[in-house]
Parts: C-alpha cells; structure tokens; sequence
C-alpha cells in the first residue's frame, strides 16, 4: 500500500509492527522480507517517487576535509534510493576485512565473512545478477575468450565482480510494495527526529515532516534506520531530545570512522602486445561481470597494506585527467534523468558509450613516438578503488545551519592517512612487478604516487559515493555504534541497516555487501517477533 | 664498480674466501696482495674492449623500448647510479654471471637477449626493482638505459 503522506490529516499517528525508516536497497530489501507476513511495516520515504532538487537540498552540507562530491547530490533522497545512480557494480567484501589486522588501527568486526555468506546470495537475487558464482575459473570455463594474464596469484588475484542491471530499487520494487497489504510506504514523510523514552533505552516513536510543517507521528515495536551512511548518523545526532549527544552516541561514535573508497586514477600499463583483454574491460550495460587486480591477502598481512583492487580502462589520448568529484553534477534531477535515459537506451537493445565512466574498449594504437616504440603497444589506466582505514577523525557532524525542515546540517571532515597511500604505492608495486615477471609489459605511476614521501593527495582523488562507518558496529559499546546484529547499543528496539554499520569497508562496491547485512539485521528481527508467515 | 654490483646485489660471497682458520695478519697480508692484484685485473677485465654490437645489443631494453618512448628511456637513463661509470663498466655489470661463449669471442644475440630477458624477470621476481620517472623497472633495466644513453651521446 502506498500513502502519500502530505494526504494525512496533521498529527496523524501510525502504528505498526515494524518501522522502517528509509526505502532506498537497505529499506526496500528489509520490507521485502516481510511482504506477506502477519506483522505490520510502514516503510518511510522522505522523498516522493521522482527525484526532485528541493528535495535533495536537505541533504545540502558542508565539507571541510579532503575534497568530496557536492552532499546534494552524492546521494538520492527519493523512494529508491541512491540505486537511482548505481553503476551495479557488485562483489562481496574479503574474508580479510572481517578480521582484526593489527597494522590497520580501529579493525575487526564482530562477525565474520562466514557469517554473512549466506546473505551474499540472497542479496545477489535482489540485485539480479546473473550468478552467484563469483569463481573466476567457472567463468573462464563458460567463455573461451576470456584469458586471465599469468600473474601469480600468491602475489597478485583476479576478483571478480558481477554487473547488477542495475537494479533501480525504486522502480523494480514499486509495485511489489505497493500491492502488499501489509507493508504501508509512505512517501513525503521526512523523519526528523527519533524519540526515546525517559532512560533512552527504548525509542518511543518518531516524528515525521513535510515541506507544509505538517507533522506525524509512528509508533512501533521495532525501528530500522536505513537513511544511508551519511543521514543514519545525521539522524541519531539530531535526535537530542533526551540524549544531548545524540541516541547512541553516549562515548562520541557516531558520525566518526566515515569511511569512503579512494578512488582515482593512479598508473599506466602498457603492453607491447595485449592478449585478450575481455575480462578485464567494462562494456557498460553489456558486461556481466569483470575482473579487477587485488592483492593476496598473506602478502597484504606481510606488507601491512590496506585491501585495494585495480580495474583496467582502455587509455583516451591527450585527455587531461579530472576527479570524478570535479564532472559530478551538483543536479541530482539532471544526474538522475541521465542515467534513466541511459537505462531507457540499453533497454532499447542500442548499444552506447558512456562519456567520462567507461567507454567500450578500442583497439587504440599508440602514437609512434621516435624511433623504437612499437606499433602495437597498448596503455591501459590503472584506476584505484582502495580501502580507506577507520578512523575516529573523518567524520561528519552537525552543523549550526538547518535545512528547509528545521534539522541541522551536517559537516563532512572526510580524513585520508598516509596508510592509504602506501596501500596505493604498494599495490601498484606489487602489480609492477608482476606484471614485469611475467613479461606483459610495464607499469608508470602517476607523478602523485612516485615520491614515497609524498605526504600529499592529488586533485584527481576521488570516491565512490560509498559512505561508510558512521554507525560502526563493534561488540564493545565504547568503540563501536550497533552490535553483531545492527542494534543500536543501549537501545532495545533501534536498529541500523546499511553501510554506516561497516567496522572496515574492504574495496569491494558497498550495495551488495550492505543489502546482504540488511537482509541478515531482517533474518534477526524475524526471530525477534516469531513471524508466523499468513 | 664494486658498488654497481653490490646494488645490482651480486654475491661476493667474502665469508668463504675467509672460511679457513687464519690469523688477522695473515689475513690481512693475504687480502692487500689479492686486492694488488685484482683491481689492475678487474680493470682490465672491465675495461676490455666489447664489441660495437655488443655493446648495442647489451644497451637494448627489449621490452621497455616496444613500450615507452626514446624521450623515455633516455630520461630513464639520466638517473644516477650511485658512482658515475664508463660504458664498459655498466654492460659488464649486466653481463656478469653471463657464459661468456655467448658474447665473446662470437656475439650471439639471440641466447644473449634471452639470458638478459631471463635475468630482467627473475629482478622482478625477486622485487629488484627501481621506480624512475614513475616506471617500474628492473634494475638491469635501468643500468641499459643508462647504457643507451651513454651510447647515444657518441
């Protein structure tokens, strides 16, 4: 069912089993667990069903750390989500990032990799990807073109990600919700604030907003808080009714550890004669899956580096590189409308390029250049998605400025160490190497990564719009902001879905990661309620 | 030249020459004579003329120069090796541990490339690698380029 909430009479009261606030991957695939089931959800959309700029100016914030994406538009405030600019890319995170490494200062979750395992499938279904397999030799077997270069795995691994259509959760899951007959979306209800009774120990309702000033109130036995990494702590900061920290934050977690992928272009390599190269190249819409370079994880522990991993693009000639942050468009309506025109196009069955994300591998020939260079020689750009370490000081809080429904704005510090960028330099080493011995061809690091004492970060730094940690989960109250189960610490009945519970984010693509943690926080509250299916 | 070799890390293996039991004097006698004697012979070793051709093909970074630039290489070659060297000095240091049947007194260059090619992977192998201009490169590699350029300025 679906209530547009601008049509409730003013302080209006709902009351449900279950309240969710949020619909975008996390809120939606915990919603769609309890499609049909005998308890009551109220799935709670700030946004409408299109995405519009007035919008997105609640999520206008101020950054004073290293360079980030307009705060407007790194996210989507609107029934679906940020998956209404998902590229749908997905792999699950390592073994690895689960476990505590002693060079990586704030490391180990309360759970492990087999923990979440049975997850991974669930949310791959959810994304519509075609496998669950994410074996690189299963798809080598099914695909004679496809040629892995001779690198030693003990140094240098494949890992494999799979292309989610990508799945516009607000679009491919419209209909489902709005047929349930027990799950109630409410869009234009904008929670502002979360209320806890006396103690602080149980939370009591939450208030909703509309541009109007009108106000509702929901009630419920259990909340899951599934706004994103960046509004989950925004939200837990603003609600200081009872708590002057903020709920949950009684030892100043939350909104510390943020967490993002650094991404950028960081290398050159260039082969005299590339072999195939179809596993490692992104044909937009058309690929299914694609290989990155990571490094295995003994040599990660021996080093004392970060989990990273490199994908390949086809080099443009004479193409003045620039960070992803500096073509991002602040018009989230404008971002929006092209990437629905774009899935409108694939969709046609036409084949197209992508400007400044990827573009459909050509056969470029190097120019010859004096005398001895070959002809055939090819350069790919080494592009980085590395693992940023958690730490306390990268953080978003509030600031004195409100928005247009009277809730502080945030400020992100986003803090980058020099830990990353000897992962960086590291990894590109490795790579260097290995593909040195096995005589490909060679590796060129960008001027930003050739000094080791290079303290600096380059202009083209980029992320993901992966926002990560703010809520962290850790078994110890006084590090961490939800438990093995995503409930908040110290509060009965206040959960947390998405990627603001990641300890550490690991390098794989947050969404199918986070979906897989959402599904597991549902499983938990299943047990919780003994849902009896109808 | 001593330290061109000790940076391309070859082993002198200076333990098993002193293995025996010997008194420091003797040792010392010892050591002055062999040292009299070797570096007027080393020098000549080194010294001795290689062949124009030797010298090109000992100069030739196979893979870089299907990849990079002349600009590259050259620049590349402008770095410094610890102590300025003669050419002779630095294709020395890359032939050593070569047989050298395959250079001399009949060059063949194909066995030649190969042994260098071999000797190039197995730096990378082992992490013998320098990163110059951004390059990672294996430290043969980088004593070629310094070769090239040498040959390239006559």
């Amino acid at each position: 069912m679906h209530i547009d909430a601008r049509s409730l009479s003013n302080h209006s009261t709902l009351n449900a089993h279950i309240c969710i606030i949020g619909a975008g991957p996390a809120g939606i695939s915990i919603a769609l667990e309890w499609l049909n089931s005998n308890h009551s959800v109220i799935l709670l959309e700030g946004g409408n069903y299109r995405v519009d700029n007035r919008m997105q100016g609640l999520y206008k914030g101020k950054s004073v750390g290293q360079k980030y994406y307009p705060l407007e538009a790194a996210r989507l405030h609107y029934f679906g989500g940020t998956s209404g600019h998902w590229g749908g890319l997905c792999a699950t995170l390592d073994p690895i990032d689960f476990r505590k490494r002693s060079w990586v200062p704030e490391s180990g979750w309360p759970i492990t990799w087999d923990d979440l395992r049975p997850y991974f499938e669930r949310a791959q279904r959810k994304v519509e990807i075609s496998s669950k397999v994410f074996d690189l030799k299963e798809w080598m077997k099914q695909d004679a073109e496809l040629k892995a270069m001779p690198l030693n795995p003990e140094i240098i691994q494949h890992k494999l990600f799979q292309f989610s259509p990508p799945t516009r959760f607000g679009t491919r899951y419209r209909s489902e919700i709005e047929r349930s007959k027990n799950i109630t979306l409410y869009t234009n209800a904008n929670v502002i604030s979360i209320d806890a009774n006396e103690s602080s120990h149980q939370i009591t309702g939450v208030r909703t907003r509309d541009f109007e000033g009108n106000e509702h109130e929901v009630k419920a036995d259990y909340f899951v808080l599934a706004c994103g990494g960046i509004e989950n702590a925004r939200l837990l900061l603003c609600s200081n009714r009872r708590s002057s920290k903020g709920l949950g934050n009684d030892d100043d977690n939350v909104g510390r550890y943020f967490m993002e992928h650094l991404e950028s272009v960081s290398a050159d390599l260039i082969m005299p004669r590339p072999g195939p190269m179809k596993l490692y190249l992104l044909d937009f819409y058309k690929a299914k899956f694609r290989a990155e370079l990571s490094v295995n994880e003994h040599v990660q522990e021996k080093i004392e580096i970060l989990n990273g991993t490199v994908s390949l693009m086809a080099k443009k000639a004479d193409q003045p590189l620039k960070s992803n942050i500096d073509w991002f468009d602040d018009d989230a309506e404008a971002t929006v409308k092209m990437w629905e025109e774009m899935d409108r196009i694939h969709s046609d069955s036409n084949r197209f390029s992508l400007h400044n994300i990827t573009e459909k591998i050509k056969q470029k020939w190097a120019p010859l250049s004096g005398l001895i260079r070959s002809n055939s020689a090819q350069t790919f750009e080494l592009f980085t998605r590395m693992e940023q370490s958690p730490n306390p000081n990268s953080r978003i809080y509030l600031s004195n400025e409100k928005d247009e429904l009277g809730m502080n704005r945030i400020t992100l510090d986003w803090q980058l160490t020099m830990l990353e960028k000897k992962s960086i330099r590291k990894l590109y080493e490795l790579i260097g190497q290995e593909i040195g011995r096995a005589g490909l061809g060679r590796v060129r690091l960008m001027e930003w990564l050739r000094d080791e004492n290079d303290q600096n970060w380059p202009s083209i730094l980029g992320g993901g719009w992966h926002h990560m940690g703010t809520t962290r989960m850790h078994s110890d109250p006084k590090k961490g902001v939800v438990d093995k189960n995503c409930k908040v610490h110290g509060i009965s009945n206040l959960f947390i879905a998405g990627s603001s519970c990641f300890t550490t984010s690991g390098a794989a693509n947050p969404t199918l990661n986070l979906i897989a943690l959402a599904l597991r926080l549902s499983d938990f509250l299943k047990q919780k309620v003994k849902i009896v299916a109808l | 030249m001593l330290a061109l070799l000790n940076w391309l890390r070859v082993p002198l293996q200076m333990d098993k020459i002193f293995s025996g039991k010997v008194t420091r004097r003797t040792a010392l006698f010892y050591g002055a004579g062999a040292i009299a004697i070797s570096i007027p012979l080393i020098r000549w070793i080194v010294n001795k003329p290689y062949s124009e051709r030797l010298m090109q093909v000992v100069a030739h970074p196979v893979l870089l120069s299907l990849i990079a630039t002349e600009n590259d290489i050259q620049q590349i070659g402008e770095k410094n090796i610890t102590i300025i060297l003669s050419k002779h000095e630095l294709a020395s240091a890359i032939l050593l541990n070569f047989p050298k049947k395959i250079y001399q007194p009949q060059l063949n260059e194909i066995e030649l490339k190969s042994e260098i090619s071999k000797k190039i992977k197995q730096e990378y192998k082992q992490g013998s690698i320098e990163i110059v201009n951004g390059w990672i490169i294996s430290k043969t590699e980088l004593v070629q380029c310094k070769l090239y350029n040498l040959l390239s300025q006559n």
